[in-house]
């Protein structure tokens, strides 16, 4: 029964911890622009994640080694140092993302400033990853997401005309919008889907939890049941801006308008539900983001890290982190738009989506790490062809991004 | 001397002509002393490429098909130049001696 | 202490292949750094080696500043003026057992 409950309870938090900043606005801004033709592309992005989360986790779980431990292994000083500096800025923007998305979430309840509530966030973030169990936050922050179910639920309490969203789901470019803004947006979004960070936190916290060969079953049930139904989370977000702000033609400017269909819909008590959701899941995001940070410099280090050992054990991992969050902290308080990083990260992290993906079908091959563990034809097939979609995206991104002038 | 001094350095065969780059220094633990020693077996040149096969060098590890082929075929023609057969080391090449063997690259484990 | 299998005497392996960029970890399991290079035994340098020479050893697994070389190109400053290159600016470390790899050295 425990074991019943054990896995229950991976499965909720995959599902709740699936959606960051980066999901909430980009999901928000497609859907007020181009409707539900960019459905298509999260589907291909929660596919993709699954089956290479799948295997990094089979990884993680079989040879002990975390991505970053691999990605040196494998691609050598040089070549692995350049892509620690790509990754760790990019994870970088994210975690700036996430951490204004924390205090966004605080101004749309508050109505104060996020300015103020910029260095709070990026204290709460610093105090739970320095004292804070790994799977009590990790727990904590996943089931509390559930909340953002509320977008889900929205949408039938908004009685919407179903045969007519059906018929958007075909895709097609708006006539009012250039190609190049469409295709910019199905990069975001696959982008948002996708985000490399998701995969470093994803393996180094098998490692956290000690993870065997036997937890693959667990790992497998969290991957391809929980990253689904959090996607499904993440099209409702679509979905509700296409019922509600894409006829009024309403811009996403902030959190308030990511939130406008759901208070439409529900009232106080859905906009509760969905205040605590989004803001455990950008919290969550940005503990991830931030562990990720001091993952990857200290894999490829050799350093000691992990939240299983004492802080003073890890001390370099640690200062890594609190760097970082300094960091994203300073970047936030010169008053940039946390929305306009959010729409910026996960346009980089499309671009960084190989320097991550390509070492880990690598080394899931590899018999002298994995055993009898290696992936099967489906996964290596999958996996190929996830990483022609990958390059198609990293390559394509920065001269979309001047085409359409980052989707203006 | 470090393994830097050897990596990636040109290779020359006894007439001065470059054949390839160093890409890897292959070893051998001998057992005589405990803990063991490991001593250089030789060499192992690439004619074509100096970047990394991403470990598609060795011969178990053959899949995805795609990216094995594509490596495997960037770094075709790599050989295993005995110890005994390099003349002379310095900090851009290394010179062999007349008559010096190519022995199979393949994976040693 | 037994030897774990992947030391046992007569394995051959690669050296960047197999030992470059592995992790470290001390006898307790704690991971220490990464191997960034190898010190191995002196030969003659820019002259003629005798025929007979032994081949040289490995003496130390390398960490610290002689990883900056192998990123970014160029080399430590020499121990002496002579023809052998030393390795003392990379600091050596001699760890009592990597992760799967040999490492015993000396």
């Amino acid at each position: 029964m425990s074991k019943l409950f054990a896995l229950a309870l991976g499965i909720l938090t995959a599902i709740g911890g699936f959606v960051d900043i980066g999901d909430l606005v980009t999901n928000a801004v497609v859907g007020s622009r181009f409707g539900l033709g960019l459905v298509w592309v999260t589907i291909l992005g929660v596919v993709g994640i699954c089956v290479y989360a799948n295997m990094a986790g089979r990884v993680a779980a079989v040879s002990g080694r975390a991505t970053f431990e691999i990605i040196r292994e494998r691609l050598g000083a040089r070549a692995g140092m350049a892509n620690l500096v790509a990754s760790f800025l990019i994870n970088l923007l994210t975690m700036c993302a996430e951490i204004g998305g924390v205090a966004l979430v605080f101004q749309l309840v508050t109505g104060i400033s996020p300015l103020l509530w910029i260095p709070l966030a990026g204290f709460g973030v610093w105090i739970v990853v320095w004292r804070a169990k790994f799977s009590a936050l990790e727990n904590a922050t996943g089931l509390l997401g559930l909340g953002l179910i509320a977008f889900s639920v929205a949408i039938f309490l908004l009685h919407p005309n179903w045969g007519q969203l059906g018929e958007q789901l075909i895709p097609r470019i708006p006539v009012t919008e250039d190609p190049s803004t469409y295709w910019y947006y199905a990069v975001g979004l696959f982008g948002a889907a996708m985000t490399p960070y998701e995969v470093f936190f994803f393996s180094s916290g098998g490692i956290e939890e000690k993870w065997t060969a036997k937890s693959i079953g667990t790992m497998r049930a969290n991957v391809f049941v929980g990253f689904p139904l959090g996607g499904i989370l993440s099209i409702s977000i679509a979905v509700c801006a296409t019922i509600v702000l894409l006829p009024q033609a309403i811009a996403v400017t902030s959190l308030s308008q990511v939130a406008l269909p759901v208070i439409q819909a529900g009232g106080t008590i859905a906009f509760a539900f969905l205040v605590v959701g989004m803001a455990a899941a950008v919290f969550g995001a940005a503990l991830e983001t931030t562990l990720s940070s001091g993952y990857t410099i200290a894999q490829y280090f050799g350093w000691s890290w992990g939240k299983f050992r004492r802080p003073a054990k890890a001390a370099r991992f640690h200062l890594v982190m609190l760097a970082g969050l300094i960091i994203a902290v300073i970047v936030l308080m010169t008053g940039v738009d946390p929305i306009a990083v959010t729409e910026f990260s996960v346009v980089f992290s499309a671009i960084a989506l190989p320097l991550t993906y390509i070492p880990i079908l690598i080394v899931s091959n590899d018999r002298g790490y994995m055993g009898r563990f290696v992936n099967g034809r489906v996964s290596n097939a999958l996996g190929i062809v996830f990483l022609v979609v990958i390059l198609v995206a990293s390559i394509a991104a920065i001269p979309l991004m001047i085409i359409s002038g980052a989707g203006q | 001397m470090i393994l830097s001094d050897l990596m990636r350095n040109d290779v020359l065969d006894p007439s001065g002509d470059r054949i390839g780059r160093v890409i890897d220094i292959r070893l051998r633990l001998e057992g005589v002393q405990d803990p063991s020693v490991a001593r250089v077996v030789g060499l192992v040149v690439s004619p074509r490429s100096a970047a990394s096969f991403l470990g598609y060098e060795r011969s178990d590890l053959t899949r995805p098909v795609l990216l094995a082929g594509l490596l495997r075929w960037m770094h075709r023609g790599s050989f295993l130049v005995p110890w005994s057969d390099v003349l002379r080391i310095d900090s851009r090449e290394v010179r062999l001696r007349p008559g010096y063997r190519r022995e199979s690259a393949a994976d040693p484990a | 202490m037994s030897k774990s299998p992947s030391v046992r005497a007569g394995r051959v392996f690669d050296a960047r292949l197999q030992l470059l960029d592995r992790q470290v970890l001390d006898p307790d399991g704690m991971p220490v750094t990464a191997v960034a290079g190898l010190e191995l035994s002196d030969v003659p340098w820019g002259e003629d080696l005798p025929a007979d020479a032994e081949a040289p050893v490995v003496t130390a697994l390398l960490t610290g500043p002689v990883l900056g070389t192998r990123v970014f190109g160029g080399r430590l400053p020499r121990r002496d003026g002579s023809g052998s290159r030393g390795a003392t600016s990379g600091r050596s470390a001699r760890p009592s057992r990597s992760r799967d790899q040999p490492t015993r050295t000396r």
